[in-house]
């Protein structure tokens, strides 16, 4: 049997079966005895796609949908983007990034504006990119910014991998990603948040495959299901996730079974633990949490910015400027769900796309830019 | 959690490469996670790296469950 | 070349400083391309008699401007283009100048007349290149029935620009009984697009990053005056119209609606058609289509009712082959625009903020 395209297209989108689904997650949202459900999404882009799809405006008022930690660039700590800041300021250096990390405030800079200022910061699709860049610039050290979940890590293992099968030896990564399975688990057993059920990220499950969540299920008690991006999966994965939360059902669904399978990607998370070995991460607003971290193996150590250029990162003298919790950014809270982006008193007022006070506001996947620009600093829609 | 477009795969390359299709125009990506691959697989594309093969059976399974939806039968998950 | 130029193909700085090797590029480069005996006056300013420009537009029965030079009322426009990269597929620079000049006129319901250029060049530019720029825009200038007639040249230092920028200036005659502005929508009224919207935007994008084949997307840049001059002729109550340059469709249609502060306009989201390749590499690169450039097309707004009339008349052009209603103006979500979604549920489309750049996660 294979699979086209075009009937893809036709059967997914399917808004006669989704009138059911609401009907459906209607029935159980007034069933639920509850007087709210707090869903959690994970993934930053289930916070877009809900919004973007339009599913958000149509779903009962009860439900409470609540955005988690998952966008990379948000959680990674101020401290590394004044160290890549550090990096890119000196003329040794080429940074090679994804878009995101460009806008991220840092204690006085950011990269785009080290960039306007003449720093080699360049944006690439895929990490592999570094390696040509390298070659043609033997006398500078490229180093790629190496944020991300699971499903990225796969690209910056395979970028190490092939620096080392090409002997480029002016090739490294400045290691900054993290895991999800831990994180979720420390999410359900934070005091101050109050999660019903867990939205799964799409693709991070691809890799590391649904059953990876069960543990976290059963310490915590909560309900969680893999779901995709279509509106039919997003409203598939809330219908199934309602149903489990009436039913006291503390497991893990894979509603996304055309691409995520119980075990994952085996081959990729052979490359993953081939270069990579878990360390603690520290989580912006979070804190440490043991395990969600990633760091190169000792036999790929010298690949690693972050311990070859300590002294660059560190810079030459304490960074002068605020952290952006001193500026009053909350995005700690936000990532935990604990307020939403509105309940923060600089968001659209003082933080907004243009003058981004946090991360949360700057990347694309980040829920602040998502309120601001779905949500129009708190419009209701007139359906 | 980037946005995976099911792209099909035109042309299996050396070392761990393929072409595949994106709108008229072919692109050279990464299978190295997706040895499997072969031409007329879709695969789903971040940063230049297939992360998977979509399922053809999966996602049949996926159409019958919507229509049987759609025609007012009992909403069951998918993971059954 | 003239005997004074000893540096072969490249813009010294000595082109921008108003002597001989000035007067020599604009003998060879530019009244060589632009060919007009205005132009060859070689006078600091185009002396134009506003009552012949009014006699020519009728002679070409394009419309009518007014009877009378009281009647006549001129439109003026002016803009500057800093595209990076110089060339890319579908045009360069300088169709890109005269192609906005002409819309921005266009638009307003102004049949355009004259164009100006002013060139501001980087040391050590080709003259090759400069030719080629000036020859695109000659070109585009001659089909759509207008000249350049005045210019300025100048030049800064290597590294000072990025090759070369363009800034220009428009001057038309608008069509009698045209008003065209966003006061004038009202509840109810069609929102009509001529072709698939964000193919410039994206094109650029791919020029600059190199993600797929530079062939497979394509900048839609054209000037639209066969079709909006016949559309005003043809259709008395088109409310306004805009090209949708920067920010895309969905900024302009903010800005309509901002400006206007009665109403509120929703998209149907599937009714918006896009180009193939356009497309397929802004999913993979996370980017929206609605929210990138067109630069040869145009929004239009008109009431319901003339809605049919309109498209009939856009489709008779190639240009505008592709023109369909995308949405409605409304009494709802004033000052918004909202798009209904696939599901039947909607989201609102914010005035762009941010350039977009390719996502991960």
């Amino acid at each position: 049997m294979s699979f086209n395209l075009e009937q893809y297209s036709k059967k997914i989108n399917n808004s006669a079966a989704a009138g059911k689904l609401l009907e459906s997650i209607f029935k159980y949202s007034d069933m639920i005895d509850k007087p709210g459900v707090n869903l959690m999404e994970v993934c930053g882009t289930h916070t877009h796609e809900i919004f973007k799809s339009g599913v958000k405006a149509l779903l009962p008022k009860k439900i409470k949908l609540r955005s988690g930690p998952g966008c990379p660039v948000c959680v990674t700590p101020d401290s590394y983007i004044d160290g890549a800041i550090n990096l890119a300021k000196d003329k040794n250096f080429i940074i090679t990034t994804f878009g995101d990390m460009l806008k991220v405030p840092g204690a006085s800079s950011s990269l785009k504006a080290e960039q306007s200022a003449g720093a080699d910061v360049r944006v690439v699709y895929s990490p592999e990119e570094s390696l040509e860049i390298a070659a043609a610039n033997p006398d500078k050290n490229v180093v790629f910014l190496s944020v991300g979940f699971e499903t990225t890590v796969p690209a910056s293992a395979f970028l190490i991998k092939s620096a080392e099968a090409r002997n480029l030896n002016n090739v490294y990564i400045y290691e900054a990603n993290k895991t999800v399975p831990e994180a979720i688990l420390a999410i359900a057993k934070h005091p101050a948040v109050k999660i019903d059920g867990f939205i799964l990220p799409g693709h991070v499950s691809v890799i590391i495959g649904a059953d990876a969540y069960r543990a976290a299920a059963a310490e915590s008690g909560i309900p969680g299901v893999v779901c995709g991006f279509e509106y039919i999966d997003i409203l598939l994965g809330i219908n199934s996730l309602l149903e489990m939360i009436y039913n006291k059902d503390r497991g893990i669904r894979n509603e996304y079974p055309r691409v995520v399978g119980a075990a994952g990607n085996l081959t990729a998370q052979r490359v993953i633990s081939e270069i990579f070995e878990p360390c603690d991460a520290e989580w912006r607003g979070i804190g440490v949490i043991a395990a969600t971290g990633l760091k190169l193996r000792e036999k790929y150590r010298r690949f690693s910015a972050g311990e070859k250029f300590a002294s660059v990162i560190t810079g030459p003298e304490k960074t002068k400027g605020r952290s952006c919790a001193e500026n009053g950014c909350r995005c700690g809270e936000i990532l935990l769900s604990i307020i939403e982006p509105p309940e923060c008193p600089l968001f659209a007022a003082v933080c907004n796309p243009v003058n981004p006070i946090g991360p949360c506001m700057v990347s694309s996947e980040g829920v602040c830019a998502a309120y601001y620009k779905y949500g129009a600093a708190g419009a209701e829609i007139e359906l | 959690m980037c946005l995976g477009i099911p792209v099909p795969v035109t042309k299996i390359l050396e070392g761990g490469f393929a072409e595949v299709k994106i709108g008229d125009t072919e692109k050279k990506i990464n299978i190295a996670m997706v040895p499997d691959a072969r031409v007329g697989d879709y695969l789903v594309l971040h940063a230049g790296f297939a992360i998977t093969i979509i399922s053809a059976e999966e996602a049949e399974k996926t159409y019958q469950m919507l229509e049987e939806i759609e025609n007012g039968k009992e909403i069951k998950s998918i993971f059954g | 070349m003239g005997i004074f130029s000893q540096a072969g193909d490249f813009i010294l700085e000595a082109h921008g400083n108003g002597g001989k090797l000035t007067h020599e590029l604009i003998a060879e480069v530019f009244a060589a391309g632009f060919k007009n005996e205005t132009l060859n006056e070689g006078l600091d300013s185009a002396v134009m008699n506003i009552g012949s420009m009014l006699e020519s537009v009728k002679a070409k029965s394009l419309a009518d401007c007014g009877e009378t030079l009281a009647e006549a009322r001129l439109a003026l426009t002016t803009d500057s283009y800093v595209v990076s990269p110089l060339f890319f597929n579908g045009g360069d620079i300088g169709k890109l100048a005269v192609t906005g000049t002409l819309n921005d006129l266009l638009v307003c319901g102004a049949v355009p007349c004259a164009i100006t250029c002013g060139f501001i060049i980087e040391e050590g530019f080709k003259i090759s290149e400069l030719k080629k720029i000036v020859s695109s825009m000659a070109e585009t200038a001659a089909k759509n029935g207008v000249s350049i007639v005045t210019g300025d040249t100048k030049v800064v230092g290597r590294g000072r620009c990025d090759g070369v920028y363009i800034n220009t200036a428009g001057a038309g005659l608008v069509i009698n009984g045209a008003d065209l502005k966003p006061a004038n929508i009202k509840a109810g009224d069609a929102v009509i697009i001529t072709g698939v919207p964000g193919n410039h935007g994206i094109c650029i994008l791919n020029e600059r990053g190199g993600y797929v084949d530079k062939n497979s997307v394509r900048s839609d840049c054209a000037p639209l005056s066969k079709p909006l001059i016949s559309l005003m002729n043809k259709v008395k109550d088109i409310k306004v119209m805009r090209d949708p340059t920067r920010g895309g469709v969905a900024t302009t249609l903010n800005e309509f609606v901002k400006q206007n502060g009665e109403i509120g306009i929703e998209l149907l989201e599937n009714s918006i058609e896009y180009d193939k390749n356009s497309k397929a590499l802004a999913d993979i690169l996370g980017i929206d289509l609605l929210y990138s450039a067109c630069e040869g097309h145009a929004l239009i707004m008109c009431s319901k009712e003339s809605a049919d009339e309109a498209l009939n008349e856009l489709k008779k052009f190639e240009e505008t082959a592709g023109a369909k209603v995308i949405g409605y103006a409304c009494a709802k979500n004033k000052g918004r625009v909202i798009i209904k979604t696939s599901v039947g549920g909607a989201r609102i489309l914010d005035m762009q903020v941010l350039e977009q750049f390719p996502r991960i996660c």
